[in-house]
């Protein structure tokens, strides 16, 4: 197999595919296998905020229900507290030991406070080669406008940069006014990676019984073009690396993105439909390809097709609408240059 | 109608999905299993959560 070799956040990766953060990395089993299968690194299930406030919520509740049972009852049980983040920055010093690849942490908090605190514990406490900081926050503030917010993010990676000695990269949404002002903004904080982008929960409906239904949201094949674009557009013009994540099923898929500029690529939805092995058939794809191309590493090809390096069709990476005149820009240059 | 057998065609991938979603009635082993004298009564809607959220399908029921 050739030489699949590329660096992410610093860390020296065997290959560029990474299982993304997911119910599948949570379990040893699984990661054992991911590794066995030739992953290039494994980024652990997310620690969320949210569920460490729902579960101490659920305890207070099943420790102070009969309470008031009678009237001389103060409580019937001994002073017991949650154990908030312990039991996964236990779980994940457990995987880091297991594995001999590189393991990344993801956390995904809610306030400013909580996000340094849990970025230091896992610095700190776990061993893990990197961090990856979640960020989503669903829009719920109409009073709230667009620059708190990008402050607000940007302020929390600032402390953590400052705080912590492992690399950290940022899943982020394209759901920013200006995606490329926000990343060269977080890009100056010294962030070592972008994960572009991140896959979200989505409420959704049955009409049947008109409530609402959960649903687990995996991407299709092809969901990978907007990764695509701004790998494109971001290439060489920030100095962090880019991870794409998104509808990347394919050793094909990957190749595109290497050839727009991303690093390496992250993926979780091909290992639920096509099981674990996939990361090896992905390998192999790639390396065929690398082949026919008499390519001998992949930074001979990374970026090759980014907006910096790709003048004969400038617009490839602005259109949005589907205009002739722009989309077949190439064709009319070159006729207008035999002319 | 009630749930009265749960079963898991061929072509599953494994990634433990249904075991995340309902652990009463599935278990991850080389394969997605189900447990023995697994009380689907109880966990119909989890069931049928299960079955829908499966990347390749294979969760079936009958009622």
């Amino acid at each position: 197999m050739k030489n699949l070799n590329v660096k992410y956040m610093g860390i020296e990766l065997d290959n560029p595919i990474i299982v993304g953060a997911c119910n599948l990395s949570a379990n040893l089993d699984s990661l054992k296998k991911a590794e066995e299968l030739g992953a290039g690194a494994i980024v652990y299930k997310s620690l969320f905020e949210e569920q460490i406030q729902l579960e101490r919520f659920q305890l207070d509740e099943r420790l102070n229900e009969f309470n008031d049972l009678y009237a001389e009852m103060v409580t019937i049980h001994p002073n017991i507290k949650h154990a908030g983040p312990d039991e996964h920055l236990l779980n994940l010093r457990k995987a880091r030991e297991s594995l001999s690849i590189p393991l990344i942490a993801s956390l995904n908090a809610i306030n400013s406070d909580t996000w340094i605190k849990y970025a230091l514990l896992i610095s700190s406490e776990t061993g893990v080669d990197g961090i990856e900081l979640n960020f989503y926050q669903t829009p719920s503030d109409f009073n709230k406008n667009a620059k708190e917010i990008e402050n607000e993010q940007i302020n929390i990676v600032k402390e953590i940069k400052q705080n912590t000695s492992i690399p950290v990269s940022l899943k982020l949404s394209s759901d920013y006014t200006n995606i490329l002002n926000f990343i060269r903004k977080l890009d100056n904080t010294g962030v070592n990676a972008f994960v572009l982008f991140n896959s979200f929960f989505q409420p959704d409906i049955d009409i049947i019984s008109e409530k609402h239904v959960k649903s687990f949201n995996l991407s299709n094949e092809g969901n990978y073009k907007k990764s695509l674009r701004y790998a494109g557009l971001l290439y060489e013009n920030i100095k962090a690396d880019i991870c794409s994540s998104q509808g990347i099923f394919t050793g094909a898929d990957v190749i595109k993105l290497i050839l727009s500029g991303a690093s390496c690529v992250q993926v979780v939805s091909t290992l639920y439909k096509n099981g674990l092995p996939q990361i090896n058939n992905i390998k192999k794809e790639l390396s065929e390809w690398m082949d026919l191309k008499n390519y001998k590493n992949i930074d001979e090809f990374r970026g090759k097709l980014s907006k910096n390096k790709c003048s004969s069709n400038p617009f490839i990476y602005k259109r949005a609408q589907y205009v002739d005149l722009l989309i077949n820009s190439e064709e009319l240059f070159e006729d207008k240059n035999k002319t | 109608m009630a749930i009265n057998k749960v079963w898991i065609d061929e072509g599953c991938t494994a990634c433990g999905l249904c075991e995340d979603i309902c652990p009463e009635v599935f278990k991850l082993k080389e394969e997605a299993t189900i447990i023995e004298n697994a009380d689907y009564a109880n966990f119909e809607q989890k069931i049928k959560e299960a079955a829908e959220s499966c990347p390749v399908e294979v969760i079936k029921y009958s009622e």
